[in-house]
């Protein structure tokens, strides 16, 4: 018999029908085609794509403000079991879904992992950021629309089964319980950051970056609005163009707009403001409500001053793919543990 | 007479989605189960479908690039997803491996003509999968467009960005190894 036909025999015995799941890759494919973004990661050969990762800054720190206290049981008419004293773990996710999108869940994309741990005496808060390229094993989230147990990046649990699947894959993988997650989207960050009367930042060096808009002479600048997200977002032409490096100067924004945040708490007008703005691109649990928030961020005004201490998670470089990353033992789980439900600071 | 078609041709729905990016998504509906089944083929069903994600949005990146005196983008999805299928080769090659050794264990559609076809190329599989394993990329990115991805010559070469006569050559020399692995010696196969 003729080699190609052969050829072409085994190739139908190997081939495997097309699952109902492959639209999924169709949804994001429109999500892709929206304004704002840009090249799939494929095409750089590493972590790019939707740099929303900005967000993050203000994520952190507002919510971490919010529940900076153990003044407790704010959630009035909430399920009983609503935590807010405590020790207490969130999952902030940096996502990509504009303001006021009706789209459904599955088409938002985040980028930014990050988990913050408030001890019960609020001393110390620690934020940890979650690469998006880690590789982890992620749990089934078939119910809430996801993929079976599989192991992906930590990014692609958030794209397949949404917030609740982030939630499962990031329990699993560090093993300490969630309590809330917060989703924001970089839509409002840029209000935030103008609620606080901007952030400052300083550069070692200066930036030129078209694809972010970013122009900006080395030393300290007082960043704004559109500035400060673009900032938070850059990758390129500026330090080794990678995503944690990004993560670094997100770390060190953070830090300043806390800076900046705490200040504000004093005065009740700017402190108004500030919760108006957050609430609008801040989605949390239903047990959280602005109101809440604002009688917890009160509290915090009037606490003394707050350590917050940032770190990424111990990783080293994915044996099968150098492109992503996974977590390096036993420095991670050593990290996990010291944050986890049975250690207190 | 010429019946016009109320089908927009693919370079059509390319030059659309410049202005209306959901045309697009019409150019997926088109092909993206023509391109699962083939890399599905070459990388099994894991990671089929994440790849044939990237070669859209790769290529929905690129539609501004895209030369639109080519009516059929075929050519071009293909070229897209042998690159990115070129980034898990050693998934690629684990595969021919397994099949080497396990001869019956990945036929998985049950349709008569896949089994009639399992049939023939079972006793032939062990000794194919060992030639797939040993071309080079380049020989078996031709090959297998051409075989399996049902492309011609010229398409291949657009696929490829090669000249047809690079693709005439790699193909020659992919089916000669085809055919030693075979252990067919006729001389009257040697052309064509």
């Amino acid at each position: 018999m003729d080699d190609l036909t052969t050829l072409r025999d085994l190739g139908r015995t190997l081939e495997h029908e097309p699952p109902a799941s492959l639209v999924r890759q169709r949804a994001r494919l429109l999500d892709g085609s929206r304004p704002r973004r840009r090249m799939p990661r494929l095409m750089y050969g590493g972590a790019l794509l939707g740099a929303i990762a900005a967000v993050t800054a203000a994520a952190i720190v507002v919510p971490s403000m919010f529940l900076h206290s153990n003044t407790a049981k704010v959630g009035q008419g909430g399920p009983a079991d609503v935590k807010m004293s405590g020790e207490m773990n969130l999952l902030v996710l940096g996502v990509d879904r504009r303001a006021g999108s009706t789209e459904p869940r599955k088409s938002a994309r985040t980028d930014t992992v990050m988990l913050v741990h408030l001890p019960a005496d609020r001393k110390k808060i620690t934020v940890v950021s979650l690469p998006r390229d880690l590789m982890v094993r992620t749990p089934s989230c078939t119910s809430s629309g996801g993929r079976g147990a599989h192991l992906g990046r930590l990014a692609e649990a958030f794209a397949d089964g949404g917030a609740a699947c982030a939630e499962k894959t990031v329990e699993a993988t560090t093993g300490m319980r969630i309590d809330h997650v917060v989703e924001l989207n970089y839509a409002g960050f840029k209000d935030v950051v103008d609620a606080l009367g901007g952030v400052e930042i300083t550069l070692p060096e200066a930036v030129d970056d078209k694809s972010s808009g970013l122009r900006l002479s080395p030393g300290r600048h007082l960043v704004k609005g559109e500035g400060a997200l673009a900032y938070v977002r850059v990758r390129h032409n500026i330090g080794d163009g990678s995503d944690l490096e990004r993560i670094e100067r997100q770390q060190q924004f953070m830090k300043s707009l806390l800076t900046k945040a705490k200040a504000s708490l004093t005065d009740p007008a700017r402190l108004e403001a500030l919760v108006r703005a957050s609430s609008k691109w801040i989605k949390t649990d239903p047990e959280m409500g602005p109101k809440e928030m604002l009688g917890i961020a009160r509290n915090v005004a009037e606490s003394t001053s707050t350590g917050v201490r940032f770190v990424t998670v111990p990783w080293r470089v994915y044996p099968p793919d150098p492109n992503f990353i996974e977590l390096r033992q036993p420095a991670a789980g050593k990290l996990f543990a010291d944050l986890g439900g049975t250690s207190k600071d | 007479m010429t019946v016009h078609t109320a089908l927009p041709r693919d370079c059509d729905l390319i030059a659309d989605s410049r202005t209306d990016a959901e045309s697009f998504a019409a150019l997926f509906d088109r092909y993206a189960d023509m391109l699962y089944r083939y890399v599905s083929r070459r990388l099994g069903p894991e990671l089929s479908e994440d790849l044939v994600g990237e070669t859209f949005l790769v290529a929905f990146a690129g539609r501004h690039t895209y030369n639109l005196s080519h009516a059929d983008a075929r050519p071009w999805l293909f070229g897209i997803a042998t690159h990115l299928i070129s980034r898990h080769r050693r998934t690629e090659a684990a595969r021919y491996r397994a099949l080497q050794r396990s001869p019956m264990d990945d036929v998985v559609e049950s349709s008569a003509d896949r089994i009639t076809a399992g049939v023939t190329a079972q006793a032939s599989r062990p000794l194919l999968a060992r030639a797939l394993a040993g071309l080079s990329a380049k020989d078996r990115n031709v090959l297998l467009l051409i075989a399996w991805g049902d492309l011609s010559y010229e398409e291949a070469a657009q696929a490829l960005d090669v000249p047809v006569g690079t693709v005439r050559s790699r193909l020659h020399r992919a089916r000669k190894k085809l055919r030693a692995a075979l252990g067919d010696t006729n001389p009257l196969d040697e052309e064509n």
